[in-house]
């Protein structure tokens, strides 16, 4: 099969969302960029909480790391960046409250995402956020993101909608510091992978970058996390994680972290409690935290196997038992 | 059926066509401040459970997720669907009754009163005595049927009289001027009518999250169309007594 089919095949599999990509549309700007043979560069970004990394950010990892190598098979100079956002995480003023030292759980994570590197041979580069904001090229994104950003009301707004509810005052009182940083810096990259709860960000970097005339963003969102261990009846009385899913690098995001999966400690009696408890739907389109777990498991094992063939449209209908050694010979087992 | 009668029917007909056309217009915009919502959304997750939901026959919902989070929960709730004894069941009947029973399959307490007071004012059947025979005449349908003897109650307003105390007390909470712009003139023209429906239809619904019929509890009302109104009135009333709104 050629490379590139490998690609496509990969990108309509079910680790991306049907419902927030265009995927002819990504097709057909991954197609020109790899006509021209330039440098690419692929980015997924994380901030953290006082909670530690979760298995989901390994779906991130190990599809930043996939689409780098069959982008490079196809000749392309890529780079796979991961951000690690230090500055956005403890600037946080629910982190600062909790008076947790968002620091040293940063060192730990990061010490952890060297071990899954390692682990996984991961050929992706971890940069720090305030590394790259010493960078002039980023310095100069972000006064010419500001300046587009704090002129324009429909811009304005846009960014009103990228954020929590609970952060509107504190970005309106900051003129959405975070978001105007976040935007300065995806704009230096081609492809950004993320979850579906990023899509406002994006389509205002992508609105900047045209006034700017430089190229347009590539979003490619994976399907939504979401947490374990609920019946449906959750995500019927919560329609927002519904379509969005939770934020996939925050163990405490909606305040379910008894719901998710924490790397630093992936006891497999509590991971079978939590898969045993999950609801898992007959309708494809709804939330599936337990298919979630096997497509990560999935990937986990790919990475060892060096087997980068998916299929498109595969089914995640899937035992749990199944999912369960899958897990533990491929992650539990490894990290 | 006598010409009185038969008019009295045509107009009420009438009268709930209007109605029941004037909401599918409006379907899921706000009514009285409150909206029906598409049940579309639930419907995907209930998929399996019952040939209801497999067939998308429900159309809207108001604050069905209490109910969905209930039979997830595999907990009990209870549903109350009212038969008129005006004339025997005809098939027309088999549909209601069959979706009853899949929600008691899924959980819920059946509670089917029969409204021969209602058969009586609407002058649909002759006497008390001729609706109550009537409803007697359904129960062994019901059992045919295979509703759980256990979980299935049946009442009838004339024989229980507190029906009509109850009324006094819920239909205090309401005006004659909601009764006209919900039911129209011709179905409150006596002081009979506007007893039963301002007061004891109501009663009908909440006095079952009373200790008597199992405490506080969601309560389902599954209802065509044209009734929504008179639900957002029961819901209106059930937040004024300090009840769960059906």
């Amino acid at each position: 099969m050629e490379t590139k089919h490998y690609i496509e095949n990969f990108i309509e599999s079910s680790i991306f969302s049907h419902e927030f990509n265009d995927f002819d549309q990504i097709q057909s700007l991954i197609s020109k960029r790899l006509s021209k043979k330039n440098e690419l560069k692929i980015v997924y970004g994380e901030t953290y909480d006082e909670f530690g990394l979760t298995i989901d950010s390994l779906k991130y990892y190990f599809t930043l790391d996939i689409l780098g190598k069959l982008l490079r098979s196809n000749g392309m100079d890529v780079k796979a960046i991961l951000i690690i956002g230090d500055v956005a995480s403890t600037r946080n003023k629910a982190a600062v409250n909790k008076k947790v030292s968002i620091d040293s759980r940063i060192k730990e994570n990061l010490s952890k995402i060297r071990k899954i590197i390692g682990a996984y041979n991961l050929d992706i580069q971890v940069r720090l956020m305030s590394e790259l904001f010493e960078s002039n090229k980023y310095k100069q994104n972000f006064e010419n993101v500001t300046s587009i950003c704090l002129e324009s009301d429909q811009i304005k707004q846009i960014l009103e909608n990228t954020v929590l509810q609970n952060r509107i005052k504190q970005e309106r009182e900051s003129e959405f510091l975070y978001s105007r940083e976040e935007i300065a810096l995806i704009t230096d990259y081609n492809i950004k992978i993320g979850p579906p709860r990023e899509l406002n960000y994006d389509n205002v970097a992508r609105i900047i970058s045209r006034r700017l005339g430089l190229p347009e963003l590539i979003s490619l969102y994976l399907e939504p996390t979401y947490p374990l261990g609920l019946n449906f009846d959750y995500f019927i009385s919560n329609p927002q994680i519904e379509k969005y899913g939770i934020t996939p690098y925050k163990g405490g995001s909606n305040k379910l972290n008894d719901h998710r999966l924490f790397l630093e400690n992936l006891d497999k009696k509590n991971i079978e409690n939590l898969l045993d408890k999950s609801s898992v739907p007959s309708d494809p389109t709804l939330p599936n935290p337990v298919g979630d777990i096997y497509i990560i498991a999935d990937l986990a094992r790919r990475m060892l196997e060096n087997d980068f063939e998916f299929v498109p449209h595969p089914t995640t209908q899937i035992d749990t038992k199944v999912i369960l050694n899958l897990f533990d010979k491929y992650v539990i087992q490894i990290l | 059926m006598s010409t009185k009668m038969k008019n009295q029917t045509e107009q009420e007909y009438s009268e709930k066509l209007k109605i029941k056309i004037e909401l599918e217009k409006n379907l899921y915009q706000k009514i009285d401040g409150s909206s029906l919502k598409s049940f579309e959304r639930i419907n995907k997750y209930l998929k399996g459970m019952s040939y209801f939901f497999d067939r998308n026959l429900i159309k809207g919902h108001l604050d069905f997720e209490s109910i969905a989070s209930l039979i997830a929960q595999k907990k009990n709730f209870k549903v109350i669907s009212g038969r008129n004894p005006s004339a025997p069941l005809h098939l027309g009947h088999l549909a209601l009754f069959r979706l009853l029973l899949e929600l008691q399959k899924l959980g819920a307490t059946i509670f089917i009163p029969f409204t021969n007071d209602e058969s009586f004012i609407d002058g649909k059947v002759d006497s008390f005595e001729s609706g109550l025979k009537t409803a007697y005449e359904t129960i062994p349908y019901l059992i045919a049927l295979g509703f759980d003897p256990e979980k299935t109650k049946v009442l009838v307003h004339t024989e229980y009289l507190d029906i009509y105390k109850l009324g006094m007390y819920f239909g205090s909470h309401v005006n004659t001027n909601q009764l006209k712009s919900l039911f129209g003139e011709g179905s409150i023209n006596t002081p009979s009518k506007v007893f039963y429906r301002g007061a004891v239809q109501l009663a009908s619904i909440l006095m079952l999250q009373l200790e008597e019929f199992g405490g506080s509890q969601n309560t389902l009302v599954p209802v065509s169309l044209d009734q929504h109104p008179y639900v957002l009135l029961t819901r209106d009333v059930a937040n004024k007594v300090k009840m769960t709104p059906p």
